[in-house]
Formats: C-alpha cells, sequence, structure tokens
C-alpha cells in the first residue's frame, strides 16, 4: 500500500502546529539552529488586502521518482517498498548537501554532525497504525496522509486545491 | 499486412530468445545500467567486466576514506558486490580488462584475446586523473585522488609519515576536499593552480576572490597562475623558478574520460565510435553505432544548455544515464533530455553551490543575506548561471528551477518554493527576478 | 537492545518493549477557553511527546501550534525550581532558594502585616495566566478580608461579557454550528487564536454557509471568507451603525420581535438615523458599495449571525463599538434560536457545559463585609456593577496616589507587568509595595519584584477538573510529578491560607475537597470521573426558554438602550446607546500618522508565555512589526530593518516584516516581548471609560528607521 500525503490549501492556515509536532515527534534542537522536517509558510502576493495569501505547509514530497536517492554519493536514500516513503540510513552520510542540491523542496537538513535527516513519512508512527505526527495535529484536518490508489481514484478529481506531495508533477 | 505480421513474429521471437548484456566497467552508471535492466528483462543475461574486485566505488568518496571520516565498506554506496550479483543475478567477471570493442559484431575482446558476442554492450568506463607526462619523468613521489587505490596510498602515507606539509596542485573540487583532509590535520597546506582564480570552471571571479580570502584566513596558502614544471622529490617546481616544498605532494588537476576502450572500434559500415572529451552519446544513451551504448563519466551527454554533447562529470548524473542507457537497452525506451552544469561542494564548513555554465552572457547580480551570497547571471530576464556561497538549502530549489526552465521553457517558481526561499532569506526583490509568480 | 526497539524508541511508539506510556491530561496554555485534551508520551517520568486525545471534545486528535509545544513549554529552561527569598534590594533580581514552609510564613508575615497596619483591601489579590484556580484565589482574598481580586480578563474577554450583559442580562455566545443563514465574522480570527471555533467556520463553509469577515488584520479567517472586508481600525462601530441604520430604513429587521423583546429601538433608531453610507465610507475605508452590500446580505437573511469577538473591545470606544454590533442581532430577531445569539450559562470556570455547579457561592459563602470600594469601581461604575472584580486597570493609578485608599501589598499568580500600558509605571508602583508574593512556573519581571516566589507546576502535573462544551467534564491525573520543588496553585493557596491561619476550612482542605464541595449537587461521580481518565458526560439543566421569562436587565428586556449605563450617564459622561466615537487618543495626526494595532494573535504565542519556548519562537525569531508593504516602500524600510515605533510618551525598537496583513497606515505589534514591549508606547490612561480596557489595536504612532548598526 502506497500512500502520499496531501494538503488541502482552502483548509491550511499556514499556522505550524504541523512543523511543531515535527519537532516534538523527531526532538528537533531549534535553539542549535537545526530545522524541523516540515515548515508552514504565508506566501503574500501583493500589498492590498483583495491580494490573495497562500498558506502552505511544505516537507519531502516522497516524489515518486525521488532525485535525492540517485544523487546520494553514500547510496544513504532510498524508497520503502511498503509506503513509498523516501526513507534513509545516515549511517554513511558525508554531508556533502548533494541531496539538498537535487532536491527541489528544501526537504533535508542536516544534524549536529552534519548528517542529513529529513522527513521520514513517521514510517514506524504508520507501520504500527499511528499517523504522522504532522498528520495528526492538524488542526483543520488540511494535511493528510492518503492511500495512493483513493487520491488517484477520487479526492484529486473532487478537489483541484488539493496539492499532491508524492507525484511532483502536482505540486 | 505483411509487415505487420513479421514485426509480431520478431516480437515473439525477441521474447523468446534470452538477450544478452554486457557491461564495461562497474561503477555507478553500470551499476544503475544492470539495476534497470533486470528490472525489465528478470531472464536476459548480464555480463559484467570490471578491472577490478570490488563492487561500485564513488570517486567523490575517496577523500572521505583518506582522510578516515568513511570506513572502507561506506565507500560502496550500493553494498558488497556478492549482494548485487545475486539481487540483479549478474555474471560477473571480475579484475577483467575489456581491451577492444567489436562494433561490427558487437563483441568484446578481453585481455586474453577471448571474445564474446552481446546483443547490446554498455561502456561504462568512467573517468581518470589526469596526469601529464611530463610530470612523470623523474618525479618525486606525488598522490593522485580519484580511485580507492589512491585515497588508500595516501591515508597510508599521512598515517606513517610524519607529514608536516601539504602541496594540492589544483585548485578544484576535488583539489579543495584534498586540502581539507590536511587542514582538519593541522598540516599546512598550499594550493596551486595554472588558472587566476580557484573553481576557474565553476565560480564567478569575484566569487572565488571571496572564497580565496576565506581559505586566507583559513590559512591555507594558495597560489594562482602557477604552471607546475616539475614535482622533483619532496618539491614541486613552478615554471616561473619557484620552489614549493612539501612532505606530501597532491596531483588533483582534472580528470580525462576513459575513452581508449572504444577508440578505434569501428562499425560495420566502417564508420568509428563518435569521441570527443567522452563518447557522444544520444539522449537514449547510444552512441553513433547502434547497440553500442555509453553511460556515465566516460561519455559526452546532452548539456541542456548549450544543446552541445559534454562530460557532466557527476555521481547522479552518471546514475540517470545509466539507467537510461539499461532501459533502452533492454527494450524500453527512455530518454535521458541532459542535464545542467551543477556543482556542490562542501568544505571547511563552508558550501559552494555553481549552477549552470558559467561562461553564458549576461547581467550580473548580487545578493547577500544572513550568512550566504548569491550572485545570479541573468540574460533577458531568464537565469543563466548562479553561484551560491554559505546556503546549501536553496540551492535544489534552484537547480529544479533552471531545468525546468530550460527543459520545459516554465519560468514559474511554484507557491512551495518561492516560500521556502522566503523562509531561508532570500529577497523577494532576488525571488521576483529569478522567477515569475505562479498564474 | 535491539535495531528494532532502538527505533521504536526512536519513534517513540508507545509499546511494551519501549515502556513508554499515553496518559491522559488537558492542556492548560490558552484556558478557558477550547481546553484540549492531551495524550502524554510518558518514559522513565519524562514526558517524551504529546499528541491531542481522540475523540476529546473540543479538540478531538488534534492540537494547536502552541499546544503542540506543550513539552517543551513544561521544560522550559527558566522553571521556577525551588521557593525563593528576596535578599536584595527589591528588584535587584537577588534570591535564594527557601523551604516552603519558610515560603509560607514570610507570605503569612507580609499579608498580615499590611492588614495590620492598613486593613485587609490594601492587598491586593492579582493573576494573570492560567486560570484554572481563580476561584481558589478569589475565595483566598475573602478570606483574607477583602473584595480586591483582580484579573487578567479586566483587559481580555470582561468587556465582551459585559456588553452582553448590558443588552441581555446575561453572557451570550454566538451559534455557529446551528447554522444561521449568514455568518459574519468581526473582528474574528479563530483559525489562529482557537482552533475548535475555526473548525466550526470550515464546517459551515463546507456546509454552503455564507461567511463575510471583517477585519483590520487580513488573518487566515479573512482570507478563507467569501466575503473579506478590511475597516480601519476602531471604526468598526461606526459601520455597525451604519449598517442598522441601512436595515432599518429598508425594513430588513424584525419588527414584531423588537416590539415584544426590545428596550430603547426609538431612541436607537434615532441615534443611527443620523449615520450615513457616504461619512462611513469615510471613517471606516470600506468602499460605499461594500457598506450596502454588507446591509443587503444581513437584511436579506432570515437569520444572519453578526458575531463579534474580544478584539473589539481592545479600543478606548470598545465596549460601545461590540454593543453596536450585537444590536445587528437584535435588530434581525437573531436571539435565542438556532444559529442565533444565545445565553452562555457558565458551568464551571466560565464554560458552559450545561450543568450547574456552585461555583458562585464558592465565594458568596466567605464574601467579607463593610469593604472599601473594589479598586476601579469609582472610576468604571458600569464595570463595578456587572463584574464582581476590580478593575485592574486603575491600580497603579490607586497604587500612585492612595486614592481613595492606600494600597500596600500584592499576591499574585501568574501576574504579567507587561499587560499594563506604560508597563514601566506598573513596576514602579509594585516597588513601592510593602510585600509582593509572587507564584509563577517561570521567572519573570513581577517575579523579580516580589519578597517571596513560589514554584508552580503546569497541567501535566496536577489534577484539575475541566468542564467542556459538549457537556462533559474531564478530571485530570498528573502525566509526571511535578517538576523541582513545584506544587500546583491551588496547593499552594492552600498553604498561604493555612499560613495566614483563616478561617476556612474548606479552602485549607485542597483541590479535590473543594471541587468536590463545588460540584455537590452536581449528578457527577468525581471519583469515578477521575479514575476513567477520560470524559465523563453530566446530564443537562432543563431551561426555560431565555425569552419566556423577563431577562436580568433592568427593563427585563433586551436593551439597546442599556438602562445600566444610564446611570452614570451624567456623572461619567456616558451614552445608554451604542453611539460611536472615536478611539483615538488625543495625539496629532501629522505627528503620528500610523495607528499600532497590538494585542492581536499569532499562531505560535499568547501573551508572554510562550516566547520563550524554543520550538514557538523559531517560527518568528524576531519581534516584527508588520508594516504595509506599500507603507515601507514609501519609507525606505526594507525587510528585516531595524525601526523604531514611536508613540507620544516612549519608543521600542523593533524588525520591519513588510507585509499585507497590516494596512496601509498601519501598523501590527504582536504583544508580550520583554525585550520590546508594545504596552510601554501606550499611557496608562489610554482606557476605555465605559470598560476600563486599553486601546491596544488603536494607538497613534509613528515608524523610523533605527540607525544602522555596523
Amino acid at each position: 500500500m502506497s500512500y502520499m500525503f496531501i494538503l488541502d490549501k482552502r483548509k491550511c492556515v499556514g499556522c505550524s502546529a504541523c512543523a511543531v509536532a515535527c519537532m516534538d515527534q523527531n526532538d528537533i534542537d531549534v535553539a542549535a539552529g537545526d530545522r524541523p522536517f516540515r515548515q508552514c509558510f504565508t506566501l503574500e502576493s501583493g500589498p492590498n488586502p483583495e491580494d490573495k495569501m497562500t498558506f502552505m505547509s511544505l516537507a519531502c514530497m516522497h516524489c515518486e521518482d525521488a532525485p535525492c536517492i540517485q544523487s546520494c554519493p553514500s547510496g544513504c536514500l532510498k524508497k520503502d517498498p511498503e509506503t513509498g516513503f523516501t526513507i534513509y540510513d545516515n549511517t554513511n552520510c558525508i554531508g556533502c548537501h548533494s541531496c539538498a542540491m537535487a532536491c527541489p523542496f528544501a526537504a533535508p537538513t542536516y544534524n549536529k554532525e552534519g548528517k542529513m535527516e529529513k522527513c521520514d513519512g513517521c514510517l514506524t508512527r504508520v507501520r504500527h497504525g499511528l499517523e504522522p505526527a504532522c498528520v495528526r495535529v492538524c488542526p483543520f484536518g488540511a494535511l493528510q496522509l492518503v492511500e495512493k490508489e483513493d487520491y488517484e481514484n477520487t479526492l484529486r478529481k473532487k478537489a483541484a486545491e488539493l496539492i499532491a506531495y508524492t507525484s511532483r508533477k502536482d505540486y | 499486412m505483411g509487415a505487420n505480421v513479421s514485426s509480431v513474429f520478431d516480437k515473439e521471437k525477441e521474447m523468446t530468445e534470452m538477450k544478452n548484456y554486457a557491461i564495461i566497467g562497474f561503477g555507478c552508471a553500470g551499476y544503475h545500467a544492470a539495476k534497470a535492466i533486470r528490472k525489465i528483462d528478470p531472464d536476459g543475461r548480464i555480463v559484467v567486466y570490471s578491472d577490478t574486485a570490488d563492487p561500485p566505488f564513488n570517486p567523490m568518496l575517496s577523500t572521505y576514506y583518506a582522510s578516515d571520516v568513511l570506513p572502507l565498506e561506506g565507500t560502496f554506496p550500493f553494498g558488497s558486490m556478492e549482494e548485487i550479483v545475486k539481487d540483479f543475478q549478474l555474471e560477473l567477471h571480475s579484475e577483467t580488462e575489456a581491451v577492444h570493442v567489436d562494433a561490427a559484431k558487437k563483441e568484446i575482446e578481453l585481455a586474453d584475446e577471448t571474445r564474446e558476442r552481446f546483443d547490446s554492450i554498455l561502456v561504462a568506463t568512467g573517468a581518470s586523473a589526469v596526469v601529464p607526462a611530463s610530470l612523470t619523468e623523474n618525479a618525486g613521489r606525488f598522490f593522485l585522488m580519484r580511485t580507492l587505490e589512491d585515497a588508500q596510498k595516501l591515508r597510508d602515507h599521512i598515517e606513517k609519515e610524519n607529514v608536516k606539509s601539504a602541496v594540492v596542485i589544483g585548485a578544484s573540487m576535488a583539489g579543495i576536499k584534498t586540502a581539507e583532509i590536511f587542514y582538519r590535520k593541522g598540516i599546512p597546506t598550499t594550493l596551486v593552480d595554472g588558472a587566476s582564480c580557484l573553481f576557474p570552471l565553476a565560480a564567478y571571479p569575484d566569487v572565488a576572490m571571496m572564497i580565496q580570502a576565506k581559505l586566507n584566513d583559513l590559512k591555507i596558502a594558495q597560489i594562482y597562475n602557477a604552471q607546475v614544471a616539475a614535482i622533483r622529490s619532496n618539491t614541486v617546481e613552478l615554471s616561473d623558478g619557484r620552489a614549493l616544498e612539501a612532505d606530501c605532494i597532491c596531483l588533483c588537476i582534472g580528470v580525462h574520460a576513459n575513452v581508449r576502450l572504444v577508440a578505434n572500434t569501428k562499425a560495420v559500415e566502417g564508420t568509428e565510435v563518435k569521441i570527443g572529451k567522452g563518447i557522444i552519446v544520444d539522449e537514449q544513451m547510444q552512441t553513433n553505432v547502434p547497440g553500442i551504448f555509453a553511460a556515465g563519466d566516460c561519455c559526452e551527454g546532452k548539456n541542456l544548455q548549450t544543446g552541445e554533447t559534454s562530460v557532466i562529470g557527476l555521481w547522479a548524473n552518471a546514475g540517470a544515464q545509466g539507467e537510461c542507457a539499461g532501459k533502452n537497452m533492454a527494450g524500453k525506451e527512455a530518454v535521458y533530455y541532459g542535464n545542467i552544469l551543477h556543482n556542490i561542494t562542501h568544505f571547511m564548513d563552508m558550501d559552494f553551490i555553481s549552477l549552470g555554465d558559467i561562461t553564458l552572457p549576461g547581467e550580473h547580480r548580487r545578493f547577500t543575506g544572513k550568512g550566504f551570497l548569491v550572485e545570479v547571471c541573468m540574460d533577458a530576464g531568464r537565469l543563466n548561471s548562479i553561484n551560491i556561497f554559505g546556503q546549501y538549502r536553496i540551492s535544489g530549489i534552484l537547480k529544479s528551477h533552471l531545468t525546468k526552465r530550460l527543459l520545459q521553457g516554465e519560468n514559474n517558481l511554484t507557491p512551495a518554493q518561492r516560500g521556502m526561499l522566503l523562509a531561508e532569506g532570500l529577497p523577494a526583490e532576488l525571488i521576483n527576478l529569478l522567477g515569475d509568480k505562479e498564474s | 537492545m535491539s535495531e528494532d526497539v532502538k527505533e521504536l524508541l526512536r519513534a517513540k511508539i508507545p509499546c511494551e518493549e519501549t515502556g513508554i506510556e499515553i496518559r491522559h491530561s488537558v492542556c492548560d496554555i490558552c484556558t478557558p477557553g477550547p481546553q484540549c485534551g492531551l495524550d502524554v508520551y510518558v518514559k522513565d517520568g519524562k514526558v517524551i511527546k504529546v499528541e491531542g486525545t481522540k475523540g476529546f471534545g473540543p479538540n478531538n486528535g488534534s492540537l494547536c501550534t502552541k499546544g503542540a509545544a506543550n513539552r517543551q513549554y513544561l521544560y522550559r529552561k527558566d522553571r521556577i525550581q525551588h521557593p525563593m527569598k528576596r535578599v536584595g534590594p527589591r528588584g535587584s533580581n537577588e534570591f535564594e532558594p527557601i523551604t516552603w514552609e519558610e515560603a509560607f510564613r514570610l507570605i503569612a508575615e507580609g499579608l498580615n502585616s499590611v492588614k495590620e497596619k492598613y486593613g485587609a483591601d490594601a492587598v491586593a489579590f492579582m493573576t494573570g495566566y492560567p486560570k484554572w484556580y481563580r476561584p481558589w484565589l478569589h475565595r483566598l482574598a475573602f478570606s483574607f478580608g477583602t473584595e480586591n481580586y483582580m484579573t487578567e480578563s479586566s483587559t481580555c474577554h470582561t468587556a465582551e461579557v459585559m456588553s452582553y450583559l448590558l443588552a441581555f442580562g446575561d453572557e451570550m455566545s454566538a451559534d455557529v454550528p446551528g447554522g444561521p443563514d449568514l455568518l459574519v465574522g468581526w473582528s474574528a480570527n479563530h483559525m489562529i487564536s482557537g482552533f475548535p471555533n475555526g473548525r466550526n467556520f470550515f464546517n459551515y463553509m463546507e456546509k454552503g454557509g455564507r461567511v463575510v469577515n471583517i477585519d483590520t488584520r487580513v488573518t487566515p479567517n479573512e482570507q478563507k471568507a467569501d466575503i473579506m472586508i478590511t475597516i480601519k481600525s476602531g471604526t468598526d462601530g461606526y459601520l455597525a451603525n451604519t449598517i442598522a441604520a441601512l436595515l432599518i430604513q429598508n425594513d430588513w429587521i424584525d419588527k414584531e420581535f423588537i416590539d415584544n423583546y426590545v428596550h430603547g429601538f426609538e431612541e436607537y433608531k434615532a441615534m443611527v438615523s443620523e449615520y450615513t453610507v457616504a461619512e462611513c465610507e469615510k471613517i471606516t475605508g470600506v468602499p460605499a458599495a461594500t457598506i450596502e452590500e454588507l446591509a443587503r446580505l444581513i437584511g436579506e437573511a432570515k437569520n444572519p449571525l453578526i458575531m463579534p469577538s474580544n478584539g473589539l473591545c481592545h479600543h478606548i470606544n470598545g465596549l460601545q463599538t461590540h454593543r453596536a454590533v450585537v444590536a445587528l442581532n437584535i435588530l434581525k430577531g437573531n436571539i435565542a434560536r438556532k444559529g442565533g445569539m444565545n445565553p452562555s450559562y457558565g458551568s464551571w470556570l466560565e464554560m458552559n457545559a450545561g450543568f450547574v455547579t456552585k461555583e458562585e457561592e464558592f465565594l458568596n459563602d466567605v464574601r467579607p463585609k463593610g469593604n472599601k470600594p473594589r479598586i476601579g469601581s469609582e472610576r468604571f461604575p458600569v464595570w463595578a456593577e456587572l463584574k464582581d472584580e476590580c478593575q485592574l486597570m486603575d491600580f497603579v493609578r490607586q497604587a500612585e496616589s492612595a486614592d481613595p485608599y492606600p494600597l500596600k501589598a500584592i499576591y499574585g499568580h501568574g501576574v504579567n507587568t507587561m499587560i499594563h500600558p506604560q508597563s514601566d509605571r506598573f513596576v514602579e508602583a509594585a516597588k513601592q509595595m510593602e510585600f509582593i508574593a509572587a507564584t509563577d512556573i517561570f521567572w519573570t519581571e513581577f517575579c523579580s519584584l516580589a519578597d517571596v516566589v513560589l514554584p508552580a507546576c503546569t497541567s501535566l502535573e496536577r489534577s484539575e477538573v475541566k468542564a467542556n462544551g459538549n457537556g462533559c467534564i474531564f478530571y485530570s491525573s498528573p502525566a509526571i510529578d511535578p517538576l523541582y520543588e513545584s506544587r500546583d496553585d491551588v496547593t499552594i493557596i492552600a498553604g498561604v491560607a493555612k499560613a495566614l491561619n483563616l478561617d476556612d476550612e474548606l479552602l485549607k482542605s485542597g483541590y479535590d475537597a473543594c471541587i468536590k464541595h463545588i460540584f455537590r449537587e452536581t449528578p457527577v461521580d468525581l471519583d469515578q470521573a477521575k479514575a476513567a481518565a477520560k470524559q465523563v458526560p453530566i446530564e443537562r439543566v432543563q431551561r426555560e426558554p431565555f425569552l419566556s421569562k423577563p431577562l436580568k436587565t433592568p427593563s427585563g428586556k433586551i436593551e439597546l438602550y442599556s438602562e445600566v449605563i444610564a446611570k452614570y450617564a451624567a456623572s461619567h459622561n456616558l451614552d445608554p446607546l451604542p453611539k460611536w466615537y472615536s478611539g483615538f487618543g488625543e495625539e496629532s495626526p501629522e505627528e503620528f500618522p500610523f495607528t499600532l494595532v497590538s494585542g492581536g494573535r499569532q499562531a505560535n504565542a499568547i501573551h508572554s508565555h510562550l516566547h520563550k519556548v524554543p520550538w514557538l519562537r523559531s517560527l518568528r525569531p524576531e519581534v516584527m512589526a508588520d508594516i504595509n508593504p506599500l507603507d515601507a516602500a514609501r519609507l525606505n524600510i526594507k525587510q528585516g530593518d531595524a525601526v523604531y515605533l514611536i508613540s507620544a510618551i516612549n519608543k521600542i525598537k523593533v524588525k520591519a516584516n513588510l507585509s499585507a496583513i497590516a494596512l496601509q497606515g498601519q501598523i501590527n505589534l504582536y504583544h508580550g516581548y520583554e525585550e520590546a514591549n508594545v504596552n510601554l508606547l501606550l499611557p496608562n490612561t489610554f482606557l476605555d471609560p465605559y470598560s476600563g480596557f486599553p486601546g491596544y489595536k488603536q494607538l497613534r504612532c509613528r515608524i523610523e528607521k533605527a540607525e544602522v548598526e555596523s
């Protein structure tokens, strides 16, 4: 069963609850300069009140053809066959930042040892029947984890404003 | 009607007959080709010729191994050879040198003169460190930084000899990473290059100057515009007469594609396999000789920006090219549209990123933020190249943006990308300059 | 340890192998309000993660930005660890740890000494956040012998309550889930400030409901609405009265309802008849066409719900503004029915959960007699008549002037100096006190002024009963032991009551005994509720229809003309009708061309107590004033530039954030930052004469680029 993260832009208010839940789940030490694996933005399109603001939440898109995987010189990244998440083992990470240059969404971060870390879709939680921390916390249900098949068959047709997070052509 | 019947017949024939694939050279491109072939063709025979007994090795990791950041097994990103052979069911000929490809017969000739015919052949022989003949005559000892063996030699040397000073010839990406090995060990190091500045192929002169100043602050001596005349004993002699003494001398002046294997390969019609600086391939990674493919550092693929072919010797590029070649070899049409020149170098806690061909013309604009600098070269509102110092996080967004513009003709940044660029401290003015707003 | 268990631990999976347990608690960061259920992941007595409790009334599994940071809030580095005693001069911040016994003894000595010299009324019992212990602190004041109990609600929500009490005699709330046929959010920012209410918006919209939102800041509520109206800060009352005039002119009102239930309609009608669309456009900045469209939308709707929010009251014309907005519901007769304004009877701690408790008696049983007038009651008589508390905003004046009597001690829990306009004056007044006791979770400026400081714990370290709007209570148990030597506020209050040797055995007996006393006639078994560790429903009390009997207003009707205000109209120059007047001070608009709007909510903070939580602070690390990009361009101010915000009395330095959240001519600045306290800019006389509330959202100011730092 392959999953994907989707964001219902109509319901996202850019509150960053997802980012904080990510910090709590992953013990992100922001005081030391670390960043959560998920971030929120409010994007303003102009100075006037009627100019649209876009609220969004962004993390690893778990791309089907994830460019980070091939970019890693140490082979740290791979797809999880069960969930479709892009996962990693950073034992041999040399901190070269090649994956950062390959990622169109600035998803990789680096810990104090200089080793890459990123959103793993809360793989272990998902395997244990729990939602990813960011999905669980979302106050308005804007951020969801859905089965890819459901998305392709129904959700995508229903809502033009849904951003698909796995298929990069939809970002 | 007749033609249709025959094509159906041909396909059936193809499906029933087991295919024979050869891969010469087993690095990143070779590995990905084997993986792609096996995914499409579960039964085909995949023969791999490798001149070493090691699993695919990443030359980029050599400095990390030499400086003990990575253990030996960490330099083999795809794991052990046994596992790879098992996973992809390869017929491996290790420590076996292929000396010649007979394009007309699609045969490979080995050093022991045995020959075998294949349905398709991939040349993925990589590249080797450049060592000018003038420097090898009566030379003192010097180290290269390309292969695992190179890394092992340097590592042993530093471990056993009491190295107190070093000279690194070549202010390239490999050169700076080699200099970093000495820097981390507190060994005074001099960087020497014939060009007028650091990273001459990737950095704008003013950005290079800024990085040079930072290297100066780190006590890394640098000599530019300096031709190396000879390496004698413990001394690097420059053509202007200066002599640099060092306990350890490293040569990192670049690599050349390994094309020797196909240099005299002729197809049945008598045409030669086209070679420039590397083996020239099309978007399917096929050479001008049908059935003969090339991928990775030994080949010249399409440079998206110039439309010409050129060697883009990068790990990810080799992987994508190998995968594309493998698919085509196994009969699944695939296209690799090419790449742009791009590089990220993380050295001495600094990041330098170069995207695009810096020799292309345009107006240069420079922007600074908290601890970083971005310089762009814009031509008629379109990004041609970019230098980033001190901000690796935005590099992927900008690379994707530049590539997308070249491939799809779109110049917009998505809201997510804009949001991330803003969050990373890029000025709105620069973001607006780089890309249009999404309509 | 196997790799699998390592991974389970890393992923914080609650199971036998990891020893991670989930304990149920409540988030108390923004209480009372949403009161969300927490699943606290505990390992070896330490909290390692929190998430929202599924199925829990207000939040159902989710949390807001603030609540998601409960772990770091709990483990904030500046938690007060031990009872402390001041050893240097007051304000020197020199303290040393003492025992709880000594702390209680010192507090008893300090308070009793002031009581002996000046009387019990010289002691101010003061509180900020959290709010769960308020009945106990209030009772402590009463048992000590004074009615001088005051809370931060003097600047937050009470004005809104007053507006409802004046009109209806009871507090009211807007029934969004009931499904009005038009929802006008007025100053509504619930998507950021309180997400359960924000959800109501989304649910309403998903069912096809039409939403208009009116605000002076461009918030997510504004952006998500069908029609977004932006309005100059503090002119909402003018818009409301103009809409009222249009409703009346076009006969878009419920005449029958007004005839039956409303007091003062004719006077009100005469008052609003002077409001014109042309003048309204000039004053509010809302285009005439939009004003007319809004009137038509409300006019043609059957039960439009016009929902005001707290923010409307944070002006010196705030109470009248809120009344003017509420009046629109009255004109449409959208009162006491589905999708309308409905009475909100506080069950417990202001939450309307459908049942009743003896909370009022808990106080009245020990109410002292023969006291001097409560602080603020002479200056703000409308307040004094409606609210059984002091108006905190008059504290500094009385402390400075001793008029009508001196104030000599403060006993405070969670006191925040920064909520005071001209906060430095409050600090000075506190320095003149003979004795101060401060209880808090974290070390604050107020702690540094105290003689004795006591460490309180958070909701995760204690038990408490929360009532929820879904008709349930939740009786929490501690998820972990209190950190350091901290204790819960009610235990501390009981300790103080004992040390003072008060004649109040119930108060001294602690939380569980008191709560049982308060809930003694409520049909619930508290022991069982506590053991259940989940929400427990309580049967709703059947009430007669709201309008079937006289209301608690002087006229017994819904009052557009307030008879309470009328009593003080002459003496205090007040208007019984919700007439609009300017909310600006007297500063010159030429010298101070910008309007500073503060007090708004940002997702990652509430008042001052989350700015030092690193996760939350990382979301907006700098203190930034939002300035409209067009204004910024005109003044050559760039993103991140250091700027001064200058009022008639002070200036503060912040960074500029170019954002359309601020309308042109207005600057938005969030509050509660020690390093740039916006309230230093407000004169402490800048108060609403009706409610006593400060004009947080409408201060004339100017902005200047600060010198370039090398």
